[in-house]
């Protein structure tokens, strides 16, 4: 009998594994899409500027109406060391628990002052800064912001001991800081630099007496503090970068700020922040937010489900478009794309190591590249048709822009003369372009480097394929994050390389990608051209805005011409919003939500 | 007595440290330096920090780590490369010096070369500091007087340097190597490893002093960071032992006995067979979902909002409870199965023992027979597994902490391997060798008190 009670078990788990797969079946079977399909699809508000204003919506008695924000995070936040504004969530949670001396404003693309009285005056010469501070600015233990923690501030980020990967450039260019009284304050440049202010807003300010209790910095100017070989070593500042380096941000009790939040709980797994009463710098409407982390795909689907999220943001447009397929989300979530500052970008070296660069450095070969990047396929297979197809480097949000530059587009035909005129063609049919150099004949291989996710290894797969189809010899090389930044930024070994860049609506360009004084660093391919970087020098210290518009758009016909950089897409973004909250606007900047001034929706 | 003491000493403290060595040297084998990982950003960062900053910073941070010294205490290298550590260089410089070194047998002038070569890309810009970061990259030497060579080919490039440099290598290629044929050991006394074990002699005392040291990524004492950690890894681990025990002996008893138990058994292992990360997806698709059964929270050990102020310890363990309920389903159903498999097995065994039958054909009290031979006896083998979860009961489960988001031990693991946090996966390492060591010690003396008639030899 108990043979027969097994097979009978096993008979009954093949029907069911059976009926199973007939329903999986006819589930992936591509039908036409129903109306229900076609109705979801406006769901998506999309933004055609920088904003989009999300409708507001009938309150559901089911929903929550406690005055917290919940917002879902996809990696966890480490620490909360005000040198990690690097991070754009770091920079995100800094902005409601610190204070800058001048802040950022997604509302209106520009500047507001925080802990100065007004925006710097900024001389005719564009060197001078003259600053007043805001006397009703104070640290949570009721002391004034001084003049003494703005330069410790600044001192503090000028110490190549402090892993500061933003700003210190910026400090380095202070050649000296001129106190008027004691609110009153002038600092003066080395050299013009457009992204001063931009930097500035990216410096939370410290509280001197409380980061260096022995007044270690006070003793030093900031010349010294930069020295990074200096005579005699300077007393007490080791001990004082390794105290400071250990022992700020990395638990409750030492994440200090003089912003509108207290952070009152902090964890890899969740960060809530708490709302300080009568702040002197904002009246905040919202009493808590709450950073939740979730690293797992699917997990993230239930929490939205379950409606226990009110904020999420990092969903692909093909997860977005699936998350709207489903009832309980669509019915409970505002969901938007938004355009985005950044850009995908496919980087040529001109320095690789073995010396052999010359396939890149021709020109007709790099327009042939452009017109071989299969981009209109990439934004329709991955990002469902929700990205924009890019000329330039200026970001198709900034009216910098050239828009006469149309994308170069996949013509196989266009690369292919282009080719010819270089000298390559196809001499033994095998689909690959070749040359004969130095008597030897050549085939055009190129490896294009990306990191080893799938979204990147997708957008890579897409490319090699219309690569190789215009008779390029071109694998795809998807490397280890570390390994990956050592080869663009030290070792230069690579030939195509697949990243992503930001941009913010402040004055900067990506200019350095393609600046010969910026080899080495930022210019990751190595590319030079006189006639480009004496444009590009212009346009870095050129204050008047029109004179430098007209210097970027002659920036963007050279490029265009000789294409150093690969400029293929824009992004957008996906944001999910809960239905609960009312008032709600979504910017193109980061962090695109201001999650301090929301209600809710409820009457 | 003394004899099995020294022998438990021996296995315990040579299992422990066999397990730690082969951790250490498995995270130090990893391609990638940890500072560089550390401090890995984005291109898309927009930064007026220069990569010389980058650098600068990312040996300062190496310095306060304590990674600027040698790994462990002994080397098998080159005679031309010397005792002393060359502890100002990154570990990129270093390995290009020491193959410079072993190529040219000239340790001081490879040294020399490679500072020059720094100086001078420091004190030039674009494309002229790309040369010379280009030479500081060429292992071979060969390469950087190639590199040279295409520099002072190059209009713009025209100058002094080239050449001084060319010079340089020159007459280090032209010296002989003979000295680097020779093998030769190196001693640290100052390393890594020494560091980790006995402290810095400074603000750290070292891990046999119980200092776990400081996770290099959350800047946190890890003693502080595997406190927090390991109370909801052992509360869940207790609770799933105590499921798995209290359900899957009397399960496997029962099924001893009962006429179905085999085809039973097998529908048993059928479950058992599912991978409990597959197992918790599917409980949460089905239980925490509500296109189905909404009856669980997704995950966490507690309401995302937190708990309401002023909320009683009762009242806590009672909004605890859902959380737990999934998780502790794939804690423990393996171990159920398991368990009642090893039960039903040793039971059936000893039931047809011929002392068994024998019992029984004597009258003796069914439920006598039961508890006093056949429970006594079937016991046996779960001591083994008594044994073997010890380590469980603390270090949690990777995969399951994980998917439920349950801020254990597992999950620490989890992400500090991610990130190469050597003080933590060290500490959780070590924790578990030892753990492990003393669980089956423990069984083994287990053993001894369940049945008397079994000895263990030294």
């Amino acid at each position: 009998m108990k043979w027969l009670y097994n097979w009978l078990g096993i008979i009954i788990l093949l029907l069911v594994s059976c009926d199973s797969k007939n329903n999986s079946e006819t589930q992936t079977e591509k039908e036409p899409e129903s109306p229900k399909q076609e109705a979801r699809k406006e769901l998506f508000s999309k933004g055609e500027g920088q904003q989009v204003n999300l409708p507001a919506a009938d309150w559901n008695e089911e929903w929550r109406s406690d005055n917290e924000v919940i917002v879902q995070l996809s990696r966890p936040v480490l620490n909360l060391n005000p040198m990690s504004i690097a991070l754009a969530t770091n920079k995100e949670i800094y902005s409601y628990t610190q204070a800058f001396l001048i802040a950022e404003d997604i509302t209106t693309l520009s500047y507001k002052p925080q802990v100065l009285a007004a925006l710097p005056e900024v001389d005719g010469s564009g060197l001078v800064y003259d600053c007043e501070l805001n006397t009703n600015a104070k640290f949570d233990d009721g002391s004034a912001i001084t003049l003494q923690d703005v330069v410790f501030t600044l001192k503090t980020h000028a110490s190549y001991r402090l892993p500061n990967q933003v700003t210190d450039g910026v400090v380095k260019n202070i050649k000296n800081i001129e106190v008027v009284d004691q609110t009153h304050f002038k600092f003066r440049l080395k050299k013009v630099d457009l992204e001063t202010i931009t930097k500035l807003a990216e410096m939370p300010i410290l509280q001197a007496s409380l980061h260096d209790e022995n007044n270690v910095l006070a003793n030093y100017n900031l010349n010294q503090i930069q020295n990074e070989t200096p005579e005699a070593p300077l007393e007490g500042m080791e001990d004082w970068a390794k105290n400071f380096n250990q022992n700020i941000g990395t638990e409750v009790s030492n994440t200090y700020g003089a912003g509108a939040y207290a952070v009152t709980e902090f964890s890899e797994r969740k960060i809530v922040l708490t709302r300080k009463e009568n702040h002197w710098l904002a009246n905040p409407k919202v009493a808590k937010i709450t950073y939740k982390v979730t690293g797992d795909g699917a997990t993230r689907v239930l929490e939205l489900k379950q409606q226990s999220i009110d904020v999420a943001a990092n969903f692909s447009s093909k997860n977005m478009a699936s998350l709207a397929e489903d009832e309980t989300i669509a019915s409970n979530y505002h969901m938007a794309f938004l355009p985005s500052y950044s850009a995908f970008v496919v980087i040529p070296n001109f320095q690789k190591p073995d010396g052999n660069n010359s396939v890149l450095q021709d020109k007709h070969v790099r327009q042939a590249l452009a017109h071989s990047f299969a981009v209109d396929q990439v934004i329709q297979t991955l990002s469902n048709g929700n990205a924009i197809a890019i000329a330039s480097f200026v970001s198709v949000l900034k009216d910098e822009l050239n828009r006469d530059l149309k994308p170069k587009g996949f013509n196989l035909e266009k690369a292919d003369s282009l080719l010819a005129l270089a000298g390559w063609t196809d001499s033994d049919n095998d689909g690959i372009k070749d040359k004969v150099v130095d008597g030897e004949k050549q085939n055009l291989t190129l490896e294009l480097t990306c990191q080893p996710s799938p979204g990147w290894t997708a957008v890579g797969n897409i490319l090699v394929e219309g690569l190789n189809k215009a008779g390029f010899e071109t694998k795809l090389d998807p490397v280890d994050k570390a390994l990956y930044v050592e080869r663009y930024s030290k070792s230069k070994d690579f030939d195509l390389i697949l990243m992503s860049l930001s941009s913010s609506f402040g004055p900067s360009y990506n200019l350095e990608l393609f600046y010969s004084k910026e080899i080495g660093n930022h210019n990751f391919g190595g590319y030079s051209n006189p006639g480009m970087d004496s444009l590009i020098a212009l346009a870095k210290s050129e204050l008047d805005y029109s004179t430098r518009k007209d210097l970027l758009y002659q920036i963007q016909d050279k490029f265009y011409e000789e294409q150093p950089v690969f400029f293929l897409f824009t992004g957008t973004r996906g944001m999910l919003v809960h239905k609960r909250l009312g008032n709600v606007k979504l910017y193109s900047p980061n962090p695109h939500i201001l999650l301090d001034q929301i209600v809710l929706s409820k009457p | 007595m003394w004899k099995r003491f020294g022998g438990f000493l021996f296995k315990f403290l040579g299992i422990t440290a066999a397990v730690l060595l082969l951790t250490f040297f498995l995270l130090k084998s990893g391609r990638q330096d940890v500072v560089d990982r550390m401090m890995a950003v984005n291109p898309e960062l927009v930064s007026s920090v220069s990569a010389q900053q980058v650098e600068n910073q990312k040996q300062e941070l190496r310095r306060q780590l304590g990674l600027h010294l040698p790994s462990f205490y002994f080397r098998l290298t080159s005679a031309a490369i010397p005792s002393e550590w060359p502890k100002h260089l990154s570990p990129t410089h270093r390995k290009t010096v020491e193959a410079w070194a072993i190529r040219t047998g000239d340790y001081t002038g490879s040294l020399n070369l490679l500072n020059h070569l720094k100086d001078a890309r420091n004190a030039s810009t674009g494309q002229i500091s790309l040369g010379f970061q280009q030479c500081l990259a060429h292992k071979e030497l060969q390469q950087v007087r190639r590199v040279l060579q295409q520099m002072e080919v190059d209009e713009e490039f025209k100058g002094e340097h080239p050449s001084k440099f060319m010079d340089e290598v020159n007459e280090l290629l032209a010296q002989s190597n003979a000295n680097s044929w020779l093998p030769a050991i190196r001693f640290y006394g100052q390393n890594q490893f020494h560091q980790w074990l006995f402290g810095n002699g400074d603000d750290t005392r070292g891990i046999l002093l119980g200092d776990f040291g400081t996770s290099y990524i959350q800047k946190r004492p890890v003693t502080q960071i595997l406190a927090e950690k390991i109370r909801w890894s052992f509360v869940l681990g207790f609770i799933a032992l105590l499921l798995a025990f209290g359900f899957g002996v009397p399960v496997g008893i029962w099924l001893a006995k009962h006429r179905f138990g085999n085809t039973i058994m097998s529908w048993l292992y059928l479950v058992y067979a599912i991978p409990s990360f597959w197992l918790a997806t599917l409980l949460l698709m089905f239980f925490a979902n509500p296109d189905y059964f909404n009856w669980f929270p997704i995950g966490g050990v507690e309401p995302i909002s937190g708990f309401v102020d002023d909320l009683s310890w009762w009242d806590k363990l009672v909004a605890t409870i859902p959380h737990t309920i999934l998780p502790l389903i794939c804690f423990s159903y393996g171990s159920i199965i398991y368990i009642s498999r090893i039960s039903k097995q040793s039971a059936t065994d000893v039931l047809n023992a011929n002392f068994v039958r024998a019992a029984m054909l004597r009258g003796v009290p069914q439920k006598r027979y039961w508890r006093y031979y056949v429970l006594k006896n079937a016991i046996l083998p779960i001591i083994t597994i008594l044994g073997a979860v010890l380590p469980s009961l603390v270090a949690g489960s990777v995969i399951i902490e994980t998917i439920f988001d349950i801020p254990g031990m597992g999950n620490q693991l989890f992400t500090a391997a991610k990130k190469a946090d050597m003080p933590i996966v060290m500490s959780i390492t070590l924790i578990m060798a030892l753990l492990s060591a003393l669980g089956y010690q423990l069984a083994d003396r287990l053993y001894q008190w369940v049945d008397p008639r079994i000895t263990l030899s030294a």
